[in-house]
């Protein structure tokens, strides 16, 4: 790609310490690019930051700019070109998934192919081992055609073959 | 998780805080609570001696009107609270229906690590 704006995804993974975002933003400021959405969260100690920005320089100019940021070897750079995507509309209802119980391989993966199968789109999730404890929180947008209580009772089985519990309910929105 | 308790069964509510006891509306645990009315809807903190390191966002009616009997006499008792206890009230009811906050929670990321201050 040679000039023209594009969209350009940003993930910087590796050791947290203070300062790494002014860092990052710093040198994706100096190429001019503009910040458009971002996440940033601290998983089990590791620092995860994942951002669009648009910018009039290519994924490997990019890359070539923030190298200063993995020098020591602490943090993880990758940049790449994204198609621009139409703002997410909502297939009809958002429900929120909530699994908690005893730690296990393949909870996700289960709970998830569940809500797929039935065409349910994850649109938010976050999930918690504390200590023994571990608590998957999934936003789903479902299609109308979708039965909500159908898929209840799919992921309560599910949950039964897993050990954990799983429940479903309408995620009320806060109207403003 | 609790199993689902038979039609007519008698179900205790056991309000962990000792100031939802002094203040509720009567000395004893209330048995086989029913929520009869429940309003003006509020997104607050809230915590669970069974989930000791999270606490979670989640919305509850500020206004409470629930319907009791009271152990030993099975005199029917009515609780209206519009204070803290109605939140402790609704997370202790939930708890009979072998829901914990995380089924209630406000969203994805409505969970957060408890803080410790002692």
């Amino acid at each position: 790609v040679t000039g023209g704006r594009v969209q350009l995804a940003v993930t910087v993974i590796g050791r947290d310490r203070p300062g790494i975002i002014a860092d990052t933003t710093r040198l994706l400021a100096g190429l001019g690019a503009n910040l458009e959405d971002s996440t940033m969260s601290i998983l089990r100690g590791h620092f995860a930051m994942v951002l669009v920005a648009a910018a009039d320089v290519t994924a490997t100019e990019a890359e070539a700019a923030l190298a200063p940021l993995s020098a020591d070897g602490s943090l993880q750079v990758s940049v790449r070109e994204v198609p621009e995507e139409a703002p997410a509309t909502p297939l009809g209802a958002t429900y929120l998934v909530s699994v908690h119980g005893a730690d296990r391989p393949g909870i996700v993966s289960a709970v998830t192919a569940v809500v797929a199968e039935a065409g349910g789109n994850v649109t938010d999730l976050s999930t918690r081992l504390s200590g023994e404890l571990y608590v998957l929180l999934a936003e789903v947008d479902l299609p109308a055609a979708v039965d909500p209580e159908q898929l209840d009772r799919d992921l309560v089985a599910t949950g039964l073959e897993l050990g954990v519990e799983v429940s479903m309910r309408v995620l009320d929105p806060d109207v403003l | 998780m609790l199993p689902p308790l038979p039609d007519g069964r008698v179900r205790p509510a056991v309000l962990a805080p000792a100031a939802v006891l002094s203040s509720a509306a009567t000395a004893v645990d209330p048995l086989d609570p029913v929520v009869v009315a429940a309003t003006r809807w509020e997104r607050g903190r809230e915590g669970c001696l069974s989930v000791p390191d999270l606490t979670g966002d989640v919305k509850r009616a500020t206004r409470l009107v629930l319907r009791a009997v009271l152990p030993g006499t099975g005199e029917q008792v009515e609780i209206s609270t519009d204070a803290f206890e109605a939140r402790a009230l609704q997370h202790e009811v939930d708890h009979l229906d072998g829901l914990l906050f995380l089924d209630k929670v406000a969203g994805a990321h409505a969970l957060h690590a408890r803080q410790v201050y002692l």
